[in-house]
């Protein structure tokens, strides 16, 4: 803030907020001396907070949910049981076995518009999966050779477990999807915040290579691209930029192989 | 030294109060309150590695919290079955808990606060979060936070203060 400045409302907050000091503190308390709607400003300020606290104090002190409880006072990581995962496999297997079937619909369709759909489906898995807590994955990521075996194998193209740990983001696990008119499977990583990061793969059976590409769709950045054997798509809630070294770190692990 | 994982734990336990209050302000309804910090806290016990030693506990978890409430969002947004995002609704849901006239005013003030203003308003004005801490929380610039939360606090303002002084004339910038 500089003397030319119109003192406003922003920093009449920031004064009853204490986030102002020195010679920029003396400047806004000398403005609200000669202003009395940037007085009653600072002064709602202090009035709204005592409202705040008088509404939603109690909830501080009301018991905290015993399966809350439970989480804290049981061994840390969540792990999904093993029977309950065979299960979960065993049921995504039938059910894209049952999928197989449809699968040669979509090879009439231009490139571009089977590009289309991949993205579309990528964008479809991240917002159905990413906000799962208990199950967002099939294979935890502390299975990653098996878990890409697996998805390898049913998918069609073999490929290892991309590590994107430069990026920050640690392997959470993968699922298979059965959605399309071929299997495809779900890579989630995630960062220290919890915010994640999803890369879908399926077999791109016409095997021409395209650059990275970039969408955007309701908040979400997605980057694709395809190789040889793979359409691929990496989608999150992070800025382009974010996303695009993440993206061209998983681009650069599967070319690894 | 590096904290243990039991060290990390009862740090978190120490939060939820925290965590129960911003929710309960965020949403207001306690059931999705409740389902909103026990999510909050199973992520962070699946993510205890990914705390950092030094980062302050209450920081990160109000970070994952905000991520968590975001997905949920969108997922809303996404779902099949049209639910209105102004979410007025969440106002009705609110009162069958709490019948406090005051607790009641001010929830539905703050159903009237776009998402953005109420994270704001919340965090600074309730959990006592500094300007730069709410900015990493919400993963915006301070400035965009000083905007919102002046904003949202004079919607409230005009929604809730009866007795305060209302000038006669408004500054027009």
């Amino acid at each position: 803030m500089t003397g030319a400045d119109r003192i406003t409302a922003l920093e009449a907050n920031a004064l009853a907020d204490g986030e102002l000091s020195g010679d920029t503190a003396v400047e806004v308390r000398l403005a609200l001396v000669n202003d009395e709607e940037l007085r009653a400003t600072a002064a709602w300020r202090h009035a709204l907070n005592a409202k705040l606290h008088a509404a939603y104090d109690g909830a501080m002190t009301e018991p905290v949910p015993a399966r809350t409880r439970r989480l804290l006072a049981a061994r840390p990581a969540w792990t999904i049981p093993a029977g309950a995962r065979r299960i979960a496999a065993a049921a995504a297997i039938a059910v894209t076995a049952a999928g197989v079937g449809f699968t040669t619909g979509s090879l009439h369709l231009g490139a571009s518009d089977e590009m289309d759909r991949v993205v579309r489906m990528a964008l479809g898995a991240h917002q159905v999966y990413a906000g799962e807590i208990r199950h967002p994955v099939e294979v935890p990521g502390s299975e990653s050779a098996h878990m890409a075996k697996w998805l390898g194998a049913r998918i069609g193209v073999p490929f290892t477990s991309p590590d994107i740990a430069d990026a920050g983001f640690t392997l959470v696990g993968g699922r298979l999807l059965a959605e399309g008119p071929r299997p495809a499977a779900l890579l989630m990583y995630e960062d220290a915040t919890g915010r994640r990061v999803t890369l879908y793969m399926e077999k791109w059976p016409t095997g021409e290579e395209t650059k990275l590409q970039q969408t955007a769709s309701g908040g979400l950045n997605t980057f694709y691209w395809t190789d040889k054997n793979f359409a691929c798509a990496v989608s999150g809630n992070f800025d382009p930029a974010k996303l695009k070294v993440v993206s061209e770190q998983l681009y650069a692990a599967l070319e690894r192989g | 030294m590096d904290r243990t994982p039991v060290d990390r734990k009862s740090a978190i336990a120490a939060e939820v109060p925290r965590l129960m209050r911003y929710a309960s302000s965020l949403l207001r309804d306690r059931a999705q309150a409740e389902d909103l910090v026990h999510d909050c806290v199973a992520r962070a016990l699946a993510n205890l590695s990914g705390w950092r030693d030094g980062d302050n506990p209450r920081r990160w978890l109000f970070t994952i919290m905000h991520n968590l409430h975001v997905d949920r969002v969108r997922a809303r947004m996404r779902a099949p079955t049209h639910v209105s995002l102004d979410d007025s609704h969440f106002n009705e849901v609110g009162q069958r808990f709490n019948d406090d006239l005051t607790r009641r005013e001010i929830d539905s003030a703050l159903g009237a606060l776009p998402l953005e203003q109420r994270q704001c308003v919340l965090l600074i004005g309730l959990e006592g979060l500094t300007y730069a801490e709410a900015a990493q929380v919400l993963d915006v610039p301070v400035g965009t936070v000083m905007s919102r939360l002046s904003r949202g606090r004079e919607k409230l303002r005009e929604l809730l203060d009866r007795d305060g002084i209302r000038p006669t004339l408004r500054r027009i910038k």
